[in-house]
Formats: structure tokens, C-alpha cells, sequence
């Protein structure tokens, strides 16, 4: 090794040993960290052949974020995190047989709706465990819903081993905002969601790092749509789905650090399957590339893919007793490609990121054909601030 | 398959080397972060929530919303 690699090396590696959580154990962030964002979500329109009435127009959501971390002394550190969702637009209603043909029937363009959303996240950091509890709010016109979350993560082997313990629950409450009009639809009803997840964290070598772990979710209560409906025996009912729904996820992930590029790969996989008869694989690939300091790109694709629920269709016989013609419970692929730029500006970093999503029915039967599937764009461009 | 698995898993802790604190000058790099990637990565995250059927990860999932 050359005299000059060797001092480079011992310029890195004590640059490692000045970062947090590296020399031995997680540590709070250093200095306060403030996060702005603005993200613009916006679907294609719906084919016209697909539509019998209504919108072709679809959903455009802006989003407005916020986020602070901070350490509180030697050993804690706050999280708070704010979002304002701007909803408008139309939204799939029912599906129509039209002689073993099957079309959808939109909503007019005229959903409007705002979601306010709030998260209170604070750790207690000891020599070798990170302890997290985490609460957050969400409020819409027909929605809301409050979670309680608690993780611990404890590292072994040096910090080369994390072992992770997470639990969540969410209790929900749903009502129907036109129920004037339409007085069918759901009123004060009830939804809960918990979840406990396990995770393993190793470091392979000093580029390359692995993560796996699984979660199993329980729901139960109102989990219908409250404004669909499904053509059950020739005649359009609510949507019916069953009250309760249990769900396990098995998740793995890798980043390689390639020296010689001065890049890194990132992939990321999850199985999920559930009661309802979805099974679903999820994988993730990027390349992070640094361009120069403060500068990069990362490229990334997904691939997505998911069965049908057992109670899905497009058409019901009178005998069906839960039922959803809801396209996202259909059987479809999906990708997505991507691309990330951040770029250091004097104190601060500034991120674009933008992806382009298109989906695709995997069914080859008119009666289990997900129409209306979403294709969507979503840009967000956010700035970090560090106040050293 | 599952013995693939268990076999896989082994092979791959077994390589598993010893690196010193002094060595993981890369793996801090916030692009080596399993992380969500901030508010960007939140709002996807969110967002293929409204629009797939599955959903979830290994840490910890906040609320839920009227979107799904």
C-alpha cells in the first residue's frame, strides 16, 4: 500500500470515528435537522373505453411536509414530523356488466379533501440499545386515525449485529362525509391495526451491510371502502369486505458499497401475504452515485406484483356475502422508475426525487379484470437544514 | 425451499468478518442507511400504500388514513 493510500485510509477511518453511532453504539443526531418539502402527486387519466360515466379526470394530491429531529443532551433525541395532504379529483365508483363486459362508472371531478398529519417521535440511547416510542395523529373530513408505536433495537458483536423489536397500533374511525345524500354509507365506524415486527441487521464487511426481518399485522373492524360499491345479484351494494385481516411480511434488504465506483446498490425485497388471499413481491433496485461532493444521483426501479383478494370481482352472484369490485384488490403488476438528485448548497441539501408508476391487469378473465388501474407521477422536492 | 434458506443464511453469517469500528467509514454514508430517504421516501411509501394491497415493513408503520 502507497504511502498516500495509507494516509488516506487513516483520514477516513477517522473521519468514521467522529461519525455517530459508528464507534460503538447509536448515538442522537449531533445538531438540529430541519426537513421542508413540497411533493405533487398526479394520476393518469382513465381510459374512455373503460368509463360508462364520469371523470376521466383522476386524483391530484399535493403534500406539504415538515420535519424536525434534534438531540435532547447525551441520550435523546425528538422527532416531529407535520404534513398537509391537498386531495381533489375523481375516484373510481362501481364497476357495470355490460353483457359479460365490464366498465367503471367514476365519480364526478368533484372530491375534495385534506388530510393534516402529525408525528411525536422520541429515543432514549444507552451503550448498546436505542429505545423509540412514537405517537401521530391523522385527521381528514372521514377519517381519522391515532397510533402508538414502541421499538427497541439492541446491537451486538461489536455494533456489527442489531437486533430490532417494533410494535404498532392504529385505532381508526371512519364516516362517510355525504351521508345526506347517500344514507347507506358508513357512520362511526370502527377500524384497529396491530402490528409487531422482528428485524436482524449485519454487517458483512466494511462495505456491505444486510437486514431481514418479518412483521405480522392484525386488523379487525370497519375495512370496507365506504364509498364503493359492487354489483351483487344485479343490484349495486356497499362494499362489503370481511372485519378482520391478518397479514405477514417478510423483508430483506442489502446496500453494497462500491469503492472502486464511489457508488453504492441498494436493494430491497418483501414478500406479504394475508387472509384475504393476497400474496404480493415487492423488489426494489438502485444505484447511488456520487458525481462529486454533495452531488449525487440514484437512478431506481420497482417491480411489484400482487394476487387477487378471494372475495374480489367485477360482478357478485345474490349469494355473495363479501364482495369489493376495488381495482387494488385485483390481481396487477406495477413498476416504477425513479431518479433521485441531492445536491449540498452551503448548509443545506437539496433533494428532487421523481417516479413514474404504471400498472397492469395480470388477469385474463373479464369477470376478475381490475379496471382503472392507476398510473401515476409523484415528484417531491425537499430541503434539509443541519444548525451546527 | 426453506432449507435453501436456513443454508443461505448460514453461508452468509459465517462470512460475516469482524469489522472494527475504524472500518466502517462507508457503511455510515447516509446512502448505506436502510432508512425511508426522508420526506420523499415517506410520501411514496404513503402513497403505494393508497394504491397496492400490501402494505407494511419490519420497523415501526404509522397511522392509517382514508386512502385505502
Amino acid at each position: 500500500m502507497s504511502n498516500h493510500t495509507q494516509q488516506s485510509f487513516k483520514n477516513l477511518a477517522a473521519l468514521a470515528l467522529a461519525l455517530p453511532g459508528i464507534s460503538q453504539a447509536a448515538t442522537p443526531v449531533e445538531n438540529v435537522q430541519i426537513e421542508l418539502g413540497f411533493s405533487q402527486y398526479s394520476e393518469d387519466d382513465i381510459k374512455a373505453d373503460d368509463v360508462i360515466f364520469g371523470s376521466l379526470e383522476r386524483y391530484d394530491i399535493d403534500v406539504s411536509d415538515f420535519s424536525l429531529v434534534a438531540p435532547l443532551g447525551a441520550n435523546n433525541q425528538i422527532e416531529l414530523a407535520y404534513s398537509i395532504d391537498e386531495m381533489s379529483g375523481a375516484s373510481p365508483w362501481f364497476v357495470m356488466d355490460m353483457g359479460g363486459e365490464y366498465v367503471q362508472a367514476m365519480s364526478g371531478a368533484t372530491i375534495t379533501d385534506e388530510r393534516k398529519d402529525w408525528l411525536l417521535g422520541w429515543s432514549y440511547y444507552t451503550d448498546d440499545t436505542t429505545y423509540s416510542l412514537q405517537t401521530g395523529r391523522s385527521i381528514e373530513n372521514d377519517y381519522q386515525a391515532t397510533n402508538l408505536g414502541v421499538s427497541i433495537e439492541h446491537e451486538l458483536n461489536n455494533a456489527n449485529t442489531v437486533l430490532g423489536f417494533a410494535f404498532s397500533r392504529s385505532v381508526d374511525q371512519v364516516s362517510a362525509s355525504d351521508r345526506d345524500i347517500f344514507a347507506t354509507r358508513p357512520k362511526d365506524e370502527n377500524r384497529q391495526m396491530n402490528t409487531v415486527a422482528f428485524s436482524v441487521s449485519q454487517v458483512i464487511n466494511p462495505t456491505l451491510i444486510m437486514r431481514g426481518g418479518v412483521s405480522y399485522e392484525v386488523q379487525s373492524g370497519f375495512l370496507s371502502d365506504p364509498y364503493k360499491l359492487a354489483s351483487v345479484g344485479g343490484m349495486l351494494l356497499q362494499d362489503n369486505r370481511p372485519n378482520s385481516r391478518h397479514a405477514v411480511v417478510v423483508s430483506s434488504g442489502a446496500r453494497q458499497y462500491l469503492r472502486s465506483f464511489d457508488a453504492a446498490i441498494k436493494a430491497d425485497y418483501r414478500y406479504y401475504t394475508d387472509s384475504w388471499g393476497v400474496d404480493s413481491h415487492d423488489l426494489e433496485l438502485a444505484w447511488h452515485q456520487t458525481i462529486t461532493e454533495g452531488f449525487s444521483l440514484e437512478p431506481n426501479v420497482r417491480w411489484y406484483k400482487q394476487s387477487q383478494a378471494d372475495f374480489y370481482a367485477n360482478a357478485f352472484d345474490a349469494n355473495a356475502t363479501v364482495y369489493s369490485s376495488d381495482a387494488r384488490l385485483g390481481a396487477f403488476t406495477g413498476h416504477s422508475y425513479g431518479l433521485i438528485l441531492n445536491k449540498a448548497i452551503l448548509s443545506a441539501v437539496v433533494s428532487l426525487s421523481a417516479e413514474k408508476y404504471r400498472s397492469r391487469s395480470d388477469s385474463n378473465k373479464p369477470l376478475y379484470d381490475p379496471i382503472g388501474l392507476t398510473d401515476y407521477s409523484l415528484f417531491t422536492l425537499s430541503v434539509r437544514f443541519e444548525f451546527k | 425451499m426453506k432449507h435453501l434458506l436456513i443454508v443461505m443464511a448460514c453461508i452468509v453469517l459465517a462470512s460475516c468478518a469482524q469489522v472494527q469500528p475504524w472500518e466502517k467509514a462507508y457503511l455510515a454514508k447516509p446512502e448505506m442507511q436502510f432508512a425511508a430517504g426522508g420526506i420523499a421516501g415517506r410520501v411514496k411509501e404513503h402513497v403505494r400504500y393508497s394504491k397496492e394491497a400490501a402494505h407494511g415493513d419490519i420497523t415501526l408503520s404509522a397511522g392509517g388514513c382514508g386512502c385505502n
